[in-house]
């Protein structure tokens, strides 16, 4: 009898196992598109910002002497559309969306880069780029 | 007799060994370095259902430890040791509570408890609470390779009975 | 009787010697290391440092350490820099003011411009800084210019010798083509020198310096970039372990356009003009960072052949691509390297 109640037991366990992760794996699933990828904003070495992807959204990065970075993000990706340094090199440097190159700008000191080793599709964490 | 069943336990533990390293070079089932399906419990399952329990971790814990110095990872030790022993010990269980029968259930239960205690061993080891986002992928595989090695060491089991197995030694039965 | 006993005991001795291994992995993963993390902008170009273990110090000491490097030995850009002071002394000998280490530098740098007859040669500045890739400058100069630029340039005039460095009248340096290497260099002496860090990768805009390994001694992945990517996917991976410096030149960098001709930033000494070797990037893998980056320039100006042979001489190793996709890859490297795009074939 005993030996009943735990089969029945057991079978309630594995399936409640088997609905939940199914549930959570379709829910994470649908929930994949929003989760995104990050860009993280560093000045003078220092992470001032980490901002989705997903939201589109422009903003000021202000240095010192005056200097700044008006920062766009679109389409799921960063871009720096206006700049006081001279030669507007971070602007030239485009949008970036997924690559391990960063935008930078010297002047200002900024860092742009997408959070990297969360990208799908690479199995494997990397330590380093070498371009 | 003894003799006849320590061979048959060492080649036993040479298959666990072949499937386990092979095991390692299989892609990963979630992205934590060391993390493995479980495909080598097929002979723990088999050990329990031939044999007793404690043939069944004696095996097991040999294949950990020697599979852990063959692949070199040690790493990937501690995710073995704590999967095996939590899969092994459920399994012991279980295997009594139903007297032998019933052996894919309580596989699948083993997997599914393989899979938690590698999860366990990865939290203790990362600290890192972003591994139980993997619980639900691991438990799913879970259920899948536990039918599995369910299956296969029930008919392996069968059929090397006939073949005279498993009746090398009843005293040390416990 | 004494069998079952026998049996026992070495069982007992089986989970004593795994309970001890256990306990030895328990109290290596105990001791958690920290990993710091810093991006910054430093000798113009992006910085990543990653340390495992020491303090939060290191890496913005490391930062002052290189913008140093920068603004006091190395820029051309700085009049008051030890490279400034040769440039603007150019015509005369200089011995004073000139660190020891900088003396080394333009050794080392002489040494790879010798063997690899002039494809590396830090004397360029005159024609560089007609083209000022990456600077406001940018431009695509007159035949003229690069002509009467050329005849200022040219490694075997530069003399380092007995403590002094003369540089002919008018010729000026410029070490772009080695800096960052020497940057990852100085960077990972300075890591060395500080205590309790189990490892750490430097980048200096794609040059990059790998010290020691990680806590959980797994091997580094290095990701090498796509020649014709978009936007930097990678090539492959490389799988290291221990200390390696790691430079690559490639022609899709810096560059421009004009007429639907792409000009890059890396510069044949011989003709002035961006090298055309077949090559689109070279990956050099060694024991110094200087020669990594200095290498790497030189083999993409050399071309396939010539650069294999320099590589070889310098017994380093190094991943070359050419303008059909193929890879060619030294033999040290062959099974530690992991091809990632399919568009491209490894070549034997």
């Amino acid at each position: 009898m005993t030996e009943k109640r735990i089969l029945i037991g057991v079978c309630i366990f594995l399936s409640l196992v088997f609905a939940a992760s199914l549930v959570f794996l379709i829910f994470m699933h649908t929930g994949e598109d929003g989760r995104g990828s990050y860009a993280n904003i560093y000045q003078d070495g220092i992470l001032i910002k980490t901002v989705s992807l997903e939201k589109e959204e422009t903003f000021l990065v202000e240095g010192e002497n005056g200097g700044y970075n008006k920062i766009q993000v679109k389409d799921g990706s960063i871009g720096v559309i206006e700049a006081s340094c001279p030669d507007f090199l971070c602007g030239k440097m485009g949008f970036i969306s997924h690559g391990p190159i960063p935008i930078t700008c010297l002047p200002n000191k900024l860092v742009v880069e997408i959070e990297r080793a969360k990208e799908d599709g690479a199995a494997e964490e990397v330590d380093g780029v070498t371009y | 007799m003894k003799t006849k069943k320590m061979v048959t336990l060492g080649m036993f533990t040479a298959v666990a060994l072949t499937i386990f390293v092979a095991e390692s070079y299989f892609p990963p089932i979630a992205p934590i370095p060391g993390i493995k399906m479980g495909l080598a419990n097929v002979v723990t399952m088999l050990l329990l259902l031939l044999y007793n329990r404690r043939d069944s971790f004696t095996v097991l814990l040999l294949r950990i430890l020697l599979g852990s110095i063959f692949t070199g990872q040690a790493v990937s030790f501690f995710y073995s040791l704590a999967g095996g022993i939590a899969c092994f010990c459920i399994m012991a269980v279980f295997y009594r509570l139903f007297r032998g029968k019933y052996s894919i259930l309580v596989s699948m239960l083993g997997a599914v408890f393989h899979n938690l205690g590698q999860i366990a061993a990865a939290l203790v080891l990362l600290r890192s609470p972003g591994v139980l986002f993997y619980l639900p992928l691991l438990m799913l595989s879970a259920l899948i390779t536990g039918f599995f090695t369910g299956c296969v060491a029930l008919g392996l089991s069968r059929r090397l009975k006939k073949l005279g197995y498993g009746e090398e030694e009843k005293e040390g039965t416990t | 009787m004494w069998r079952k006993r026998q049996k026992g005991l070495s069982a007992m001795a089986l989970f004593l010697f795994v309970l001890l291994l256990f306990l030895f992995f328990q109290k290596k993963s105990e001791e958690k290391t920290e990993i710091y993390k810093r991006a910054d902008v430093l000798m113009g170009t992006d910085f990543y440092g990653t340390v495992y273990g020491g303090n939060e110090d290191v890496l913005p000491e490391l930062a002052e350490r290189l913008r140093s490097l920068e603004t006091e030995q190395l820029s051309w850009r700085e009049e008051s820099s030890e490279i400034g002071k040769i440039n603007s002394a150019s015509g005369k000998g200089l011995g004073e003011n000139i660190s020891e280490e900088t003396f080394g530098y333009l050794k080392a740098i002489l040494d790879i411009a010798k063997k690899s007859e002039g494809a590396l040669d830090p004397t360029i500045g005159n024609v560089s800084r007609l083209w000022d890739f990456g600077g406001v400058g940018e431009r695509l100069p007159e035949k003229e210019e690069i002509e009467t630029g050329i005849e200022k340039t040219g490694y075997e005039k530069l003399q380092v010798e007995n403590g002094i460095i003369s540089l002919p009248e008018g010729m000026s340096l410029d070490l772009g083509a080695t800096g960052k290497g020497i940057g990852a260099d100085v960077a990972a002496d300075f890591i060395k020198e500080q205590d309790g860090i189990e490892g750490a990768v430097i980048a200096l805009g794609g040059s990059i310096a790998l010290i020691g390994n990680k806590p959980d001694q797994t091997w580094w992945n290095l990701a090498i970039v796509n020649p014709r990517g978009e936007e930097g996917e990678m090539l492959g991976v490389l799988k290291l372990q221990g200390e390696h410096f790691i430079s690559t030149s490639g022609d899709y960098e810096k560059y421009f356009m004009v007429d639907g001709k792409r000009y890059h930033h890396i510069l044949n000494p011989h003709t002035g003009y961006p090298a055309e070797s077949g090559l689109i990037s070279v990956t050099i893998v060694c024991d110094s960072g200087l020669k990594s980056d200095g290498l790497s320039t030189a083999c993409f100006v050399l071309g396939l052949e010539k650069g294999m042979e320099l590589i070889r001489e310098y017994g380093a190793e190094g991943i070359l691509v050419d303008e059909e996709k193929n890879v060619y890859i030294t033999r040290g490297l062959k099974d530690f390297f992991d091809l990632k795009d399919e568009s491209y074939q490894i070549v034997e």
